[in-house]
């Protein structure tokens, strides 16, 4: 674990710009990754329109960053306006039941991503002044940063009171409310915090990129990514998503697939695989491989 | 062979990690009114769950009128001629009454004769063909606890269970509940009966067993099982 | 006034096409408690099949109807029996979790294939009476419209009929409100959930077919027929064919009604936001049973 970290890291200063913008969007993603598993592994709560808290993220910090305020200012403010988007969408899809939450955060994407789609331009290019300042170095070092502090969150989630609650409330909001624990409280702030999450991830991509795209970032694939990126490496855990994200670019590597018909499909086909054989994802074969180690180098154990 | 129709030996079974029977072992013969009692969590319905295919045991055997049942589905035990009428009821309140009976004869050993079976059990119970257009939600509780165990009947069963019965009935009728009973054994098919309530059953079934906590724990005639000491703590001490 | 009532017309015609794609994903939640968001795709294929039986063998839309229900009726049996039925074993909350996630990957593999088998482009099936209308008083309706409620209406009939005359049909309804007391009765459950899946699969393909003939297709139109369904079926509650064809009637109208007095885009968004409505406000639709 410390050997990649020191790989990503030293990154720039081994090689080329090709593997540093590689490198940087495989981070973003895993941003995105966290933040979804945050609120779906701990919170229990799927949320299909996750890719719109990246979406107004990345719109809000690069139409204030072209205008001309620094990206210091202006990546938070675009986070902002992911938590921002997260309350008035939360505070009335949380109080429906697990599905119901999950295909009403659908609908509400879809509808962000008409208006987007209808009023704002194709592409969206980048000034001179900010072409000639490019520098791909601190970005990189900014998403890095961003993955650390989305891994290192939901970690402290995991460790905290709060999310012992969480974990409650997803295992049986009953009993949790029984006990004393406010279940919406504890889903609302799991769901600000997973779209800030997303917002600063979307910031960074928005900041990033050279000519943008505005619909691309609205995209369902960035949600699905994350999802498979989840499930892949086990839903619920700190470590899955990182895993999950290094098995998805590796095989994504190997079969040379890139943001196509292709990707979705090889993808959408592995996706369904892993939920269904490996509901825990890798992390949890991992272990249960290793219990079966442990228990078969015992002799006498039933 | 012990000559039994229904036997059960070592059943053990569980709700995912929750053991719940402990190793339960019945025997019944061909044409008996048996009654199993005990208290409340005593894994009696646990264990007609596992007679009827709805759970699998973990250990133990199931065995009707010689061949293996546990293992299998719920659907393929009722076409072997094994019927639950479960607790609560459980009828399908949104279908009409001659919808629940029509439905009980699902399955295709039943179905071939169900007109035959239809006009049978409309002559054991008159008010279901009263009411047969009728939501089954809509029927008086006693009505209710008829039409389900009619409804078991229209699979032509050769084994009855039935899980509680009484419960929530007045006295009156639960006695024409238990004359009912009385009339499907004499036509002879062999019962089963599950109660918490003691007295009522005891009356009617000539033995049972005991059960608490998983397992029997006492077995004997109506007038055994009475006097048994166990039964009586449970039921005057509290 | 005039023009009003023609846009309501359309609306409530278009409408029906919703209420049958809904059905089809309504009957599919009732049964097995999942929720199909793939069921758009399903759509989509069914207006696929009309168009190439169309296009390459000069089969009348109509008539392809009879192949694409059945085509879609056995993809349905091969989704259930590889994908949803693996589902069946788990408690309600994850079935319904993991039913969505299924779903959504599923939908996003057919859309991708759809591209590179057919491209991304729209398709349009033109028979002959395509552009013909029926004059009701000084309403002009078209006639694919009118043909395609009509379909709808007896698709719907003919379901009702099933689920209330027939066996398999009681089986069904029995199984949606109680699978235990069901399996008691002899009922085969998986079998019925098998059926009952691949019934709300030849329900889209029937949808697909009608879509296929009175509008352009493309592999990009899975997504919009899904949320139309999930709109509808939340609008309805669940409970009555007759509730969500009403309700899928009632989205047409509205959606129509929305474009004219305040323009194009509000069209799909309407749609949307009475979801969003319904689902806090009344989450047991209009006509259906408290969930």
């Amino acid at each position: 674990m410390a050997a990649v970290g020191a790989l990503a890291v030293l990154i720039p200063w081994v090689a080329g710009e090709a593997v540093v913008n590689w490198a940087l969007l495989v981070l973003l993603q895993v941003v995105v990754a966290q933040s979804w598993n945050l609120l779906a592994g701990y919170g229990g709560q799927v949320n299909l329109g996750h890719a719109a808290f990246f979406g107004i993220g990345a719109l809000v910090t690069r139409g204030l960053w072209m205008q001309g305020m620094p990206v210091a200012v202006a990546l938070p403010v675009g986070c902002a306006a992911a938590v921002g988007a997260g309350l008035l969408v939360g505070v009335p899809s949380l109080r429906l039941r697990g599905p119901y939450f999950a295909i009403g955060t659908l609908a509400m994407a879809e509808i962000l991503r008409i208006v987007v789609a209808t009023v704002l331009p194709e592409v969206s290019a980048l000034p001179a002044e900010l072409i000639a300042g490019y520098q791909l170095l601190p970005r990189y070092y900014l998403v890095l940063l961003l993955a650390v502090a989305a891994t290192g969150a939901v970690w402290l989630v995991e460790q905290s009171r709060f999310g012992m609650g969480l974990l409650a409330v997803r295992e049986d909001e009953g009993v949790a409310e029984a006990v004393g624990v406010d279940s919406y409280r504890h889903k609302l702030l799991a769901f600000l915090l997973s779209a800030s999450l997303a917002g600063a991830a979307g910031g960074a991509f928005g900041y990033y990129h050279l000519s943008f795209y505005p619909q691309f970032a609205f995209s369902p694939v960035w949600t699905f990514d994350a999802v498979l990126m989840v499930f892949l490496g086990g839903i619920g855990t700190v470590w899955g998503p990182p895993v999950g994200a290094a098995f998805f670019v590796l095989l994504r590597e190997a079969l040379a697939l890139r943001l196509t018909e292709l990707h979705v499909l090889v993808f959408g086909a592995v996706f369904v695989v892993v939920v269904l054989a490996l509901p825990g994802g890798l992390v949890d074969f991992a272990r249960v491989l290793r219990l079966r180690w442990v228990r078969a180098a015992r002799p006498g154990q039933a | 062979m012990s000559g039994a129709v229904l036997e059960l030996k070592g059943v053990q079974a569980a709700y995912g990690d929750a053991q719940v029977l402990w190793g339960v072992d019945w025997q019944v013969r061909s044409g008996e009114v048996v009654a199993v009692v005990g208290p409340n969590g005593a894994g009696k319905t646990t264990t007609l769950r596992v007679v009827t295919g709805l759970l699998r045991p973990l250990r133990g055997e199931v065995w009707w009128d010689g061949i293996r049942i546990d293992g299998l589905s719920a659907d393929q035990v009722v076409e072997r001629g094994v019927a639950l009428v479960p607790e609560g009821r459980r009828l399908f309140s949104r279908m009409t009454v001659l919808e629940n009976l029509l439905l009980g004869g699902y399955a295709p050993r039943a179905r071939r004769v169900r007109g035959e079976t239809l006009r049978e059990v409309f002559h054991l119970f008159p008010i279901l063909e009263e009411r047969a257009g009728q939501p089954a939600g809509t029927l008086s509780g006693g009505q209710q606890q008829m039409l389900a165990i009619a409804r078991a009947l229209m699979s032509r069963p050769r084994l009855l269970l039935l899980d509680e019965p009484s419960l929530g009935l007045a006295p009156r009728v639960v006695q024409q509940v238990y004359e009912v009973v009385e009339r499907i054994a004499r036509e002879g098919v062999t019962v089963v009966v599950v109660e918490q309530n003691v007295y009522p059953v005891l009356q009617h079934a000539p033995r049972g067993y005991l059960m608490a906590q998983g397992r029997v724990v006492a077995e004997g005639t109506a007038e055994e099982l009475l006097r048994t000491e166990l039964v009586q703590r449970s039921y005057v001490g509290g | 006034m005039e023009v009003w009532l023609q846009n309501v017309t359309f609306g409530a015609l278009v409408g029906g096409l919703y209420g049958l794609a809904a059905v089809g994903l309504a009957l599919v939640f009732g049964v097995l408690h999942m929720l199909n968001v793939a069921h758009g795709e399903l759509i989509m294929l069914g207006g696929y099949t009309t168009f190439w039986l169309f296009t390459l063998g000069g089969l009348d839309p109509y008539a392809s109807l009879l192949v694409a229900g059945p085509l879609l009726f056995a993809v349905g049996v091969a989704l259930y029996e590889g994908l949803f039925g693996r589902l069946v074993r788990l408690h309600e909350e994850s079935k319904i979790q993991l039913s969505i996630l299924i779903g959504f990957g599923l939908a996003l593999v057919l859309h991708a294939l759809a591209i590179l088998a057919w491209t991304a482009d729209d398709r349009a099936v033109t028979a002959a009476y395509a552009g013909r209308v029926l004059h009701v008083g000084r309403l002009v309706v078209p006639l694919t419209r009118l043909g395609g409620l009509a379909v709808a209406f007896a698709a719907l009939g003919g379901l009702h009929l099933f689920l209330q005359r027939t066996d398999v049909g009681r089986a069904i309804r029995g199984t949606a409100e109680d699978w235990e007391a069901a399996s008691l009765m002899g009922v085969p459950v998986r079998r019925v959930y098998r059926t009952a899946f691949a019934l709300g699969s030849a329900l889209a393909g029937v949808a697909g077919s009608l879509v296929a003939v009175s509008d352009a297709i493309s592999p990009a139109i899975g997504l919009s027929w899904t949320l139309k369904a999930l709109i509808v079926v939340v609008l309805a509650g669940l409970g009555s064919i007759l509730g969500t064809f009403v309700a899928g009637v009632l989205l047409g109208v509205a959606e129509s009604a929305a474009a004219f007095a305040l323009g194009g885009v509000f069209r799909e968004v309407v749609g949307l936001v009475l979801f969003v409505a319904v689902l806090t406000l009344r989450p047991q639709g209009l006509f259906g049973r408290k969930l």
